[in-house]
């Protein structure tokens, strides 16, 4: 919680340098989605990437996450070269992505028995985690049958399970209700302070990224490069109650991507 | 030029696949008996070609195909429709379709056979048989699937019920109308040709039959060889209708086996 | 009680139009034989052990094919749907026989494998395959990425990630396939028993009618209806149970 310490590099949880990424369309045309990006995350921190739809956040995600191959730099987690997806890097999807056919206990469980996990602690880690989370009483529910945001609580809680160091999250309350979102919010900082975690928030709220997050990663359209980075790291009241430093601080970060915007219109 | 390179690419495997019929059947690893040579099979498809057996066979074939599917598709488009309008039809006919969807239709070839004879007749009454229950149900699926809002706005702009379901009901209904026979055509084409085994009447299915009492395998392959070019013609060419017909329409293309 | 009576009062109706139509002989009782007498046919063929022997042995070819058809065809579908090298070497030779009229392959399993057993289980399993790989093809490739890469991020390898989400999420189109797979089993079963067979449930209703049997030919009719249509209701069993995930 202390703002970014000199030793950040030395401790860093994510370590990007010189990131390109490119892909080719139908038509085999290369199309560069992520330029030259150097970002150093530390252990325990709370980063927002922030930029105009298409600027390619959600690929840095994808790419962090080791689901999408990169073409050139290099990525460092937790002191090792990025290899693959992994245990370590949980993430939470903004369409929950929870495996439909399971129920939520179901759902929660698949991980642990993946790490192979003793079916007693499982168990018990399922139900505590359900507890927390909410969703006591809906343990047999499947997916189809709870509203929006009690499957992005189930979706977390899955996550939650296998205990990741570094929580990476893709809109996650995108699809949800004003009011259900801002509870979602709520829950999220409270799990942060509980344990420590590292989180990786990519969002096109600049309210939600400026309230939750101790730095806001700007980035520009296409192709995706980082612009800006914003220290939000001072105390809030709330998300529409965070007082002048909170509005002046989203009000320059909206200018900032309106810019953005308007620049890809030009 | 990609598209010509995709079709090369995907002209390979199957080069390949007649590269080891060849390469299998020349080797005596199996007798001509089990698997005669590619080359002998492409010359009794030549020679049958040249004979005008083929012709005829095919043609017979596929006039029977087609006209039991004709006679299931106006049958079959009707009954679903009539179903969708009204509910005494709907309560009469409901339990027939679902008795009679699932029942292998083939089975009545016997019964047709005692009734009709050993004739055309009775292989085109079994063609129609069989893709009959599938049309009416996609029918029906279709015209009771109509959006209400549509109905009621014809309505109140003044349709007549006739002008109704000419107008909106059968438009509306079209596209799964035209995927239900799409799905049946191909059960059309197995009862075509089973009944003219069973019945002895000649054309693909016949031949097939003679080849193989006869010990014949190259005619048994050429005869395989032969229905596979018909089956491949009849669904491409009924894909290609609808998507004619439905080219104002976004749904996606659906596939058929037989 | 009341409404299984109302559902199913048409068949009671087109029953009776059966009876009557035969009896007041405005056709020949020889070829639609009165109702009554096709059950009292029926009722005779029930006491009889052949007629279940006959049974029995339809059945057990239409499940071996279609058990056989459904492991590689799954198998097969999801190879194709995940390694690319596959689907380029496989899927046009998929394409070129899937619209090949499956009945065509009757005699050829018979010169391959005689008119027992083996030549029906391998007809219904080749005709069921394609049909079944191809669903399966569709639904895997279908599999939205974020529910594998959500296996992925917690510890599911790939193998486990093929068997527990792709496949999983296929379940649908696989069942779509299992449907048209499960009519062409029965139609499959019956004609090749029809044609050439010394058993099976086709194969008696082929003799009764070279024997002028009708009304045993008719009551066999109706049992094939009887296993369509039992075998249907199975399939929406499993299939309701299968999909309970889905509302």
């Amino acid at each position: 919680m202390n703002g970014l310490p000199a030793t950040a590099a030395a401790e860093a949880a994510i370590e990007i340098s010189g990131l390109n990424f490119e892909y080719e369309t139908a038509g085999q045309q290369k199309v560069r989605a992520l330029d030259g990006i150097e970002l150093s995350i530390a252990k325990g921190e709370f980063v927002s990437i922030l930029g105009p739809s298409g600027c390619g956040k959600s690929t840095l995600l994808y790419i962090v996450g080791g689901f999408v191959p990169f073409n050139q730099g290099s990525i460092i987690v937790e002191g090792r070269p990025l290899a693959g997806p992994g245990p370590d890097r949980g993430v939470v999807f903004q369409q929950f992505a929870l495996f439909p056919w399971k129920t939520v206990q179901q759902n929660v469980l698949y991980g642990m028995e993946k790490q192979r996990v003793p079916k007693a602690e499982r168990l018990e880690r399922a139900a505590r985690l359900i507890r927390e989370v909410g969703l006591a009483g809906f343990e047999d529910s499947f997916p189809s049958q709870l509203s929006g945001g009690m499957r992005q609580r189930a979706a977390i809680a899955r996550t939650l399970a296998v205990d990741p160091s570094i929580l990476l999250m893709d809109e996650p309350f995108g699809a949800l209700d004003a009011q259900t979102r801002s509870i979602m919010q709520e829950q999220l900082l409270e799990i942060w302070r509980s344990t420590g975690k590292t989180v990786l928030f990519v969002t096109h709220d600049v309210r939600e990224a400026v309230y939750l997050s101790q730095r806001v990663v700007l980035m520009t359209k296409r192709p995706g490069r980082i612009k800006e980075i914003v220290d939000t790291d001072f105390e809030k009241g709330g998300e529409f109650a965070g007082g002048k430093r909170f509005d002046d601080t989203v009000e320059y970060i909206w200018n900032q991507v309106k810019a953005e915007i308007g620049a890809s219109h030009g | 030029m990609t598209g010509l390179r995709s079709f090369a690419v995907s002209l390979a495997p199957v080069l390949v696949l007649i590269a080891m019929w060849e390469g299998v059947a020349r080797s005596g690893l199996l007798t001509p008996f089990l698997l005669p040579a590619f080359s002998v099979v492409i010359g009794r498809i030549w020679e049958d070609l040249l004979s005008g057996s083929l012709a005829s066979a095919m043609a017979l074939t596929t006039a029977r195909a087609l006209s039991g599917f004709s006679i299931a598709a106006v049958l079959g488009v009707s009954l679903g429709i009539v179903m969708a309008v009204s509910g005494a039809m709907r309560w009469f006919f409901d339990p027939i379709v679902s008795v009679g969807f699932p029942t292998p239709k083939i089975a009545f070839l016997p019964i047709i056979v005692l009734w009709l004879g050993l004739n055309d007749a009775s292989v085109v009454a079994i063609t129609a048989l069989s893709p009959f229950f599938i049309i009416a149900i996609n029918s029906h699926a279709g015209a009771s699937g109509v959006d209400k809002q549509l109905l009621w706005a014809a309505r109140s702009l003044g349709s007549k019920p006739g002008e109704l379901m000419r107008e909106i009901i059968l438009p509306a209904a079209t596209p799964q109308i035209l995927t239900g026979l799409q799905i049946a055509l191909p059960t059309a084409m197995i009862a075509t040709l089973v009944s003219e085994m069973l019945t002895g009447v000649g054309g693909l299915g016949g031949q097939l039959l003679d080849a193989q009492r006869y010990a014949d395998s190259p005619g048994l392959f050429a005869g395989v060889v032969e229905i596979a070019f018909v089956g491949t013609v009849l669904i491409r060419g009924v894909a290609f209708g609808r998507r004619r017909l439905l080219c104002w329409h976004s749904e996606g293309r659906a596939g058929a086996t037989a | 009680m009341a409404r299984f009576a109302a559902t199913y009062a048409p068949l009671a109706i087109l029953a009776l139009l059966w009876e009557l139509v035969s009896r007041s002989g405005v056709v020949s009782q020889y070829a639609l034989p009165p109702l009554s007498t096709i059950l009292a046919a029926w009722g005779d063929l029930l006491a009889d052990p052949d007629y279940y022997r006959n049974i029995v042995a339809s059945v057990l070819r239409g499940l071996a094919g279609l058990s056989a058809a459904l492991v590689l065809g799954i198998a097969l579908g999801t190879s194709m749907a995940t390694w690319r090298s596959v689907n380029l070497t496989i899927g046009p030779i998929v394409q070129l026989f899937y619209p090949l009229p499956k009945s065509a392959l009757i005699p050829l399993t018979i010169i391959w494998f005689g008119i027992g057993d083996s030549s029906k289980v391998f007809l219904i399993f080749l005709g069921c395959f394609l049909p079944i790989s191809t669903a399966t093809f569709n639904g895997v490739r279908g599999v939205e990425r974020t529910l594998i890469w959500s296996a992925a991020s917690l510890g599911a390898n790939g193998w486990a990630r093929l068997r527990d989400v792709a496949v999983m999420a296929a379940i649908p189109d696989i069942l779509a396939g299992v449907r048209t797979a499960l009519a062409l089993t029965f139609v499959l079963l019956v004609s090749s028993e029809l044609l050439i067979s010394n058993e099976g449930i086709g194969f008696l209703i082929r003799i009764y009618g070279d024997g002028s049997q009708y009304p045993k030919m008719f009551a066999c009719t109706f049992t094939v209806m009887l296993l369509g249509f039992l075998a249907d209701r199975c399939f929406r069993r499993l299939s309701g149970h299968l999909l309970r995930w889905r509302t």
